[in-house]
C-alpha cells in the first residue's frame, strides 16, 4: 500500500497541537497570567500598545497589551476542549438516535425529523445566534456549556439522518439477513454487524466535525458573539456591556476584530491563522483516515 | 433598591412574560394580519421583502456561478487525477474547501480596502460591484464543492457497460464523454442543488455582515439584537425574525423542489 501522506501529516500536524495544548502554558516564554502591559518603556521612549512583532512579542499584542502568542496558546486547550465536547456530544446523540430511526418509523424517526426540520428551516450559524440571544441563555451564568449545548443540538439532526441512512443501507446487506436468520439479538446485531460497519465512516465524519465545529466558532467570533458568560461590566447610558473574559480563539478574534476598522488587521488574522491550521489538521487526518478505512476495504 | 433606575438582567425564566408577550404578538398578527414593526417603527413586510430583494441576486448567481465553473474545474481534476498534477487539480480543491470561509473573507476585504487604485468599491451598495463582489465570494465554496462532486460522479461513470459499447463502436474520445459520461454524471451532480443552496445561505450572513449590507441574513442578525451591550431598551424584532426566517424557508423549499426535479430526472434516465 502506497504510504498515507495525508494520514501522517494531519496526525502530526494534530499532535504539535495537542502538545501546545497540554504544555505550551509551560513553555518560559509564555505569559500565563496573560497581564495587561498598556505602555512600556524601551530605550528609553514610552511606548503604547499595541506593540509591533519583537522577540518580545513574536506575533504582536493585542491594543491592552496581552501578548497575541500567549494567548494563542493558552486559548488552545479550552478551544479544542469546546471543539471536542461539542463534537462528541452530537456524535453521542446523534449515533444512538439515528440507528434507532433506521427503519424510518417510531418516535425517534418522528425525533430525528422534527429536529432536522426545526433547524433546517434557518442556516445554521444564524439558528446558532438566534438560540444564543435568548435573554435565558444570554445572561446565564453557565453559559459556555449551553452554548456547546446548543451548538451540538443545531447539527445533531444532520448526525443522525447520515446514520440512520447508512444503517438502513446496511440493514440491506447480505450478512445482515443472516445474523438474523441466525437469531440474534438486537445487542449483539448492534454491536457485532452495525457499529464495525458503521465506524469507519463515522470516525472520519468526526474529525470532519471536528473542523466544522471549529469554524462554526471562528464564524461566532467574527459576530463577536460571545461563547462565555463573560462579566458585564457598567456601559454607558445605564447599559451593561459585556467584557470578555475567557481566551478561546473565538472570543479572541471577537476581541480583535473591531479593530478591523482601525487597520490592525494583523491581530485578527493571529487567531485566524491558528483556527486555519486546526481545521487543515482535522481535515487532512479526516481525509487520510477515509483514504485508510478504503485501503483496509479493498485488502480484505 | 438600584431595581428604580437600573434593571439588572438575570435571563430568569418568566413564562408569564412570555406568555404575555406571544399573545400579544398573536393577537396583532390575527387582527391586523400584518408582522408588527421593526424598532423604526417601519412595517415588516416591506422590510422583509427588500432585504431578501437585497440578497436574491446573490444567492442564485452564487448557484449559477458554482454549476458553472465548478462542473469545468471537476472535469479538470478527473483529468488530471492520472498525471502527476493531479495534487494542483484536485488537492486546491480540497484545499479551498476545507479552509474557513471568513479566511478568505477577510483576507479579500483587507485586499480590496487597501488597493483602492483597483477601483473596486467593497462596500458598495449600488453598481455592479454590489452584485458581483458578494456573488463571487458566496461562490468560492460551491465551485470547489460542485467540482469535487462533479469528478468523483464521472470517476464513478468510468468502466461502465455503456461507456464501453461507446468506445467499441468507435466514437471518438471526446463524444464518449461529452455526450456519454458528462449527461449522466451531470444530473447526478444536479442532486447536490439542495445541499449547496443551503450553504451559500449560511454563507451569506458574513459576507453581508463584512460588508455592511442588510440582506436577508444579516437583517435577521440585526433583528436578533445580539449586541455585547445589553442597552435597557430591547432592540430585537420579532416581526423581522420571523419575517426573514419565513424566508429562508421559502427559499429551502424552491431549492428542495429543484433538487427534487433533478433527482428525477436522473432516475427516469
Amino acid at each position: 500500500m502506497k504510504k498515507n501522506v495525508l494520514l501522517w501529516t494531519g496526525a502530526a500536524m494534530l499532535a504539535l497541537l495537542l502538545l501546545i495544548a497540554l504544555l505550551g502554558p509551560y513553555l518560559p516564554f509564555i505569559d500565563r497570567n496573560l497581564k495587561e502591559v498598556r505602555f512600556r518603556m524601551e530605550d528609553g521612549h514610552l511606548n503604547k500598545a499595541p506593540y509591533p512583532l519583537s522577540w518580545q512579542n513574536p506575533l504582536g499584542s493585542s491594543k491592552f497589551g496581552v501578548d497575541n502568542l500567549s494567548r494563542i496558546v493558552i486559548g488552545a486547550r479550552v478551544t479544542l476542549l469546546i471543539v471536542f465536547a461539542v463534537s462528541v456530544l452530537r456524535y453521542a446523540i446523534g449515533i444512538p438516535l439515528g440507528l434507532l430511526a433506521r427503519r424510518k418509523r417510531g418516535a425517534a424517526h418522528a425525533l430525528l425529523t422534527w429536529l432536522n426540520q426545526l433547524f433546517s428551516s434557518v442556516p445554521a450559524l444564524l439558528m446558532t445566534v438566534l438560540l444564543a440571544a435568548i435573554p435565558f441563555f444570554l445572561y446565564s451564568g453557565g453559559r459556555l456549556y449551553w452554548m456547546i449545548g446548543i451548538m451540538a443540538l443545531v447539527e445533531t439532526g444532520r448526525v443522525g439522518y447520515i446514520v440512520s441512512q447508512q444503517a438502513a443501507s446496511i440493514s440491506q446487506e447480505s450478512y445482515m439477513e443472516a445474523g438474523r436468520a441466525l437469531g440474534l439479538r438486537p445487542l449483539r446485531l448492534l454491536k457485532a454487524y452495525y457499529i464495525p460497519a458503521l465506524l469507519p465512516e463515522m470516525i472520519v465524519n468526526f474529525c470532519l466535525d471536528l473542523g466544522k465545529v471549529l469554524i462554526l466558532i471562528g464564524q461566532l467570533g467574527v459576530l463577536t458573539v460571545y461563547l462565555n458568560p463573560g462579566s458585564a461590566e457598567a456601559g454607558m447610558n445605564n447599559e451593561f456591556e459585556f467584557v470578555n473574559t475567557a481566551h478561546d480563539w473565538g472570543s479572541m478574534i471577537s476581541d480583535h476584530v473591531s479593530d478591523l476598522g482601525v487597520g490592525r488587521f494583523a491581530s485578527v488574522m493571529v487567531p485566524v491563522c491558528a483556527i486555519v491550521y486546526a481545521v487543515l489538521a482535522f481535515n487532512l487526518l479526516g481525509e487520510g483516515l477515509r483514504r485508510h478505512f478504503n485501503g483496509l476495504g479493498r485488502g480484505k | 433598591m438600584t431595581k428604580d433606575y437600573w434593571i439588572i438582567p438575570d435571563g430568569s425564566l418568566n413564562w408569564h412574560e412570555y406568555g404575555e408577550s406571544i399573545r400579544t404578538y398573536a393577537a396583532n398578527l390575527f387582527a391586523h394580519g400584518s408582522l408588527g414593526e421593526t424598532r423604526y417603527g417601519e412595517s415588516v413586510g416591506p422590510v422583509v421583502l427588500a432585504a431578501l430583494l437585497e440578497s436574491l441576486p446573490v444567492i442564485f448567481g452564487a448557484l449559477l456561478a458554482g454549476f458553472l465553473f465548478g462542473i469545468p474545474k471537476g472535469m479538470l481534476d478527473y483529468a488530471l487525477s492520472r498525471t502527476r498534477f493531479a495534487l494542483l487539480g484536485s488537492g486546491t480543491t480540497w484545499l479551498m474547501q476545507a479552509l474557513p470561509d471568513f479566511f478568505l473573507l477577510l483576507i479579500a476585504r483587507r485586499y480590496l480596502l487597501h488597493h483602492q487604485e483597483l477601483g473596486i468599491q467593497f462596500f458598495a451598495r449600488a453598481g455592479w460591484e454590489a452584485f458581483v463582489l458578494p456573488t463571487v465570494l458566496a461562490a468560492i465554496y460551491p465551485v470547489f464543492y460542485i467540482a469535487r462532486v462533479t469528478s468523483a460522479s464521472i470517476a464513478s461513470e468510468e468502466g461502465k457497460m455503456y461507456i464501453q459499447t461507446a468506445r467499441a463502436k468507435g466514437l471518438p474520445e471526446r463524444l464518449v464523454f461529452l455526450r456519454h459520461v458528462m449527461s449522466n454524471a451531470a444530473g447526478r451532480v444536479l442532486t447536490h442543488f439542495m445541499p449547496v443552496g443551503v450553504y451559500i445561505l449560511s454563507s451569506l450572513l458574513l459576507i453581508e455582515a463584512l460588508r455592511n449590507v442588510p440582506g436577508i441574513s444579516y437583517r435577521m442578525f440585526q433583528a436578533i439584537g445580539y449586541n455585547k451591550i445589553a442597552s435597557s431598551a430591547s432592540s430585537v424584532e420579532p416581526g423581522v425574525i420571523i419575517g426573514t426566517a419565513l424566508g429562508f424557508m421559502l427559499l429551502t423549499l424552491v431549492f428542495q423542489l429543484i433538487g427534487y426535479l433533478a433527482r428525477r430526472r436522473v432516475s427516469v434516465q
